[in-house]
């Protein structure tokens, strides 16, 4: 009986560890970059301007998120960028972890973050955008603009691995990077 | 690579009236050297920023990512809102700009612009411009919702679009060749006396 209960604990377990280890710095590291805007639930746009990789033996980039849901709209402006993952069952998406400020109906606050950006080719109207702030705020991963090859929206590339440029060595957890908060 | 024009429908009394699609670079003379991105700068910089704009001699730049030094070095910068009072303003501002041993890439992107040169106002929901230079050198620009003085325009596609108007210039999708890469402008924007350029998400890329 001990060993049935044995099993089927560490069942789930082994299922929550390998999604733990789903997602890891590419290496040799990679750069995504993009900017555009997709349609959020509530029919407003969301404008977005973000890149990430590596630098100096450290992640690298910025995000910037504007909500026209409200107006004046919410914004997340990246202060630090805390991870930089790739999940293999996703290879042309990226994430960018880190920490930022929202300003939104005139209070400012700190958040941290979860951005995935997915290059699905040009010119562009496949690719996907998506946010996960730890104060609950979610916009799920889409395609930007209208829905389609042809939807527009801006623009996002994943560039080439870099050898040259280095993230942490040893290269940190998901949960290290992105503080257990999950994929938009 | 990047290249989509998806414009609000709709188009165009001035746009028959003033385009002039596919204007030969070399046509475009002064227009292409100077401060600005198109034909200054040195050859080989890699670089990208959001606006950039000369009035009356005085330069000012947006979300400017600086330029790349070495490959281990990438650039990038951005700017949840930005404006330079009475000229401009956009939101969700990006430039990005890297290198390898064989090939340099930047990009330069921001939205809802609201720009105004000499009376004319021009608004675009998004603009982007990419470019890259290796083996081969390759830009392009994305145009979204643009209009100019209240009329929707809509891109051709075609590189150095130009528009004319009465005292002011306009090029979408500017793309200049140098020695040793490309410039790609989005837009740009200049009026006949020369005192007012502007260049609206640029991309510039050199090996």
């Amino acid at each position: 009986m001990k060993t049935l209960i044995r099993i089927l604990c560490a069942l789930p377990l082994a299922f929550l560890a390998s999604q733990a280890e789903a997602h890891f710095v590419p290496a040799p590291c990679d750069f995504i970059t993009g900017g555009g805007w997709v349609i959020v639930d509530s029919g407003a746009k969301a404008n977005f301007g973000a890149h990430g990789g590596c630098k100096n033996g450290d992640f690298w980039g910025h995000v910037n998120v504007l909500d026209h849901s409200s107006s004046p709209p919410g914004h997340l402006k990246s202060t630090r960028i805390t991870g930089y993952l790739m999940d293999p069952a996703y290879p042309n998406a990226r994430d960018i972890c880190g920490e930022g400020t929202v300003s939104y109906n005139g209070s400012n606050f700190n958040v941290r973050f979860r951005v995935r950006m997915e290059d699905n080719g040009e010119p562009g109207g496949l690719d996907r955008f998506g946010v996960h702030l730890s104060n609950g705020y979610k916009i799920t991963t889409r395609e930007l603009g209208p829905p389609g090859a042809t939807g527009g929206g801006g623009n996002i590339q994943l560039h080439k691995p870099n050898p040259s440029t280095t993230g942490p060595t040893p290269a940190p957890s998901e949960f290290e990077m992105c503080q257990g908060l999950g994929t938009p | 690579m990047l290249l989509r024009w998806r414009i609000a429908a709709g188009a165009a009394a001035l746009a028959a009236a003033c385009m002039a699609p596919g204007l030969a670079q070399a046509q475009l003379g002064g227009l292409v050297g100077g401060i600005l991105p198109g034909g200054g700068g040195s050859s080989g910089s890699t670089q990208a920023a959001g606006v950039t704009a000369v009035v009356a001699g005085v330069v000012t730049s947006l979300a400017n990512s600086g330029t790349v030094s070495d490959p281990s070095q990438p650039v990038g910068t951005g700017q949840t809102v930005a404006s330079i009072p009475g000229l401009v303003s956009a939101e969700a501002l990006h430039s990005a700009a890297m290198t390898w041993t064989d090939q340099a890439a930047s990009q330069a992107s921001l939205s809802n612009l609201a720009l105004t040169v000499a009376g004319t106002g021009i608004t675009a929901d998004f603009l982007g411009s990419e470019a890259v230079a290796g083996a081969t050198r390759t830009g392009g620009s994305a145009i979204e919702g643009l209009t100019i003085g209240g009329v929707a325009v809509t891109p051709t596609g075609v590189a150095n679009q130009l528009i004319s108007l009465p005292g002011l210039s306009v090029i979408l999708n500017e793309q200049t060749q140098t020695a040793s890469g490309i410039v790609v402008n989005a837009l740009r924007v200049r009026t006949l006396d020369g005192l007012t350029d502007v260049a609206v998400a640029t991309a510039r890329a050199g090996i």
